[in-house]
């Protein structure tokens, strides 16, 4: 029983340290955001994750993150597969859009390999639309890479980060539009 | 077996009061909190620019393309002014309480002439300095605050990596000091 106790409380919060940054997430397609997390309102699992993480998060005005981990079929991100990014980000007066592993790691891949892309490198096409291709070979046009290491499939995570954006503030934010993240194909 | 079945449900029961005050008492007793961390770079009133790469800190830009820099203070002997130059790029500031809550935020687009300058006060400092000072106040933006001590974020946003160069100088010329 207190075996059950000890080893059920504790294990179950530190998943819950990792799993989830409190309530109230804001949900487009599959991207997360966490409007108030940084705020005096933010709940308990969100004071107990962001104290646990430590980051000088953003404020409500300088921007908002969003994260996503699975593609628009809700399969988790690997990285032996290949994903396409399409659609339009919600305005903002700059925004950056990068990879990272789930558990903070560093991503291998050869020096010098895009991880992050932005709003002023990254290419539209006429209609002003993104298309940016997740693969851990080299593509043309706007191309993030992903863990290179062959034998490894490992997970990871997409950030959008929306500095100055009005929609923090906007409550209508299932309206938004948010890229679609789409499978390829796997190796 | 109904002595069984009760041992595992008062076992988890206790294991649910457990989750729970784990959950409520890890903010007051953490030291990877970032308020603990700010306040371990330095003295208070200065900036301090966060390295690029993961190190003993614990703080770092995690994303390249924003840069930043963070000052913790101590309003006890009076108020503080925030002060950056030539802003070239965006640049962003965000005020928090040792509970790492947001006071205030702010970006560069509504900045008065896209300038960085800033009065952090308490409510009664920052009555002392209208009526005193006026002139000065009347150029800045005063952040009123209700706890003494805290920390700031200096964010200057880098387009591409040529220009990372200018937005850390940029943020290093930032003053965060006493006024």
């Amino acid at each position: 029983m207190l075996a059950l106790t000890f080893f059920g409380g504790i294990y179950s919060a530190q998943w819950a340290l990792d799993a989830t940054r409190g309530f109230g997430g804001l949900q487009v397609n599959n991207w997360v955001a966490y409007p108030r997390i940084q705020t005096e309102e933010a709940d308990a699992y969100a004071r107990a994750h962001r104290a646990n993480d430590g980051k000088i998060l953003l404020g409500r005005a300088e921007g908002l993150v969003f994260r996503a981990v699975a593609d628009n079929e809700g399969r988790p991100f690997q990285s032996n597969c290949d994903y396409h990014l399409k659609g339009r980000v919600p305005p903002a007066l700059f925004w950056t859009l990068r990879t990272l592993h789930p558990d903070n790691e560093p991503i291998v891949r050869p020096s010098g390999w895009p991880s992050a892309i932005n709003a002023r490198n990254a290419l539209r096409d006429d209609f002003g639309n993104l298309n940016i291709e997740l693969s851990r070979v080299a593509k043309s046009g706007n191309w993030l890479s992903l863990d290179n290491r062959p034998e490894r499939k490992e997970g990871f995570e997409l950030q959008l980060t929306l500095i100055d954006t009005p929609i923090s503030n906007v409550s209508g934010i299932r309206e938004l539009q948010m890229p679609v993240i789409t499978r390829v194909g796997c190796a | 077996m109904l002595r069984i079945l009760l041992a595992v449900f008062t076992g988890l029961i206790g294991a649910a009061v457990l989750h729970i005050l784990l959950i409520l008492v890890l903010p007051f007793n953490t030291n990877s909190d970032a308020w603990s961390k700010v306040e371990n770079l330095s003295e208070a009133f200065e900036f301090n620019i966060l390295a690029n790469q993961d190190n003993s800190t614990g703080l770092y830009n995690v994303d390249i393309f924003i840069q930043t820099a963070a000052c913790h203070f101590d309003l006890d002997e009076g108020p503080l002014q925030i002060i950056a130059e030539d802003p070239t790029s965006i640049w962003t500031l965000a005020v928090f309480d040792t509970q790492s809550n947001e006071i205030f935020s702010m970006s560069a687009r509504s900045a008065i002439g896209g300038a960085v300058d800033f009065v952090i006060g308490t409510k009664g400092q920052l009555l002392n300095l209208r009526s005193e000072e006026p002139e000065l106040i009347a150029e800045t933006i005063a952040i009123e605050v209700s706890d003494l001590k805290g920390y700031i974020a200096l964010r200057a946003i880098v387009p591409s990596v040529s220009s990372l160069a200018e937005a850390r100088s940029f943020l290093s010329d930032a003053s965060c000091a006493r006024l």
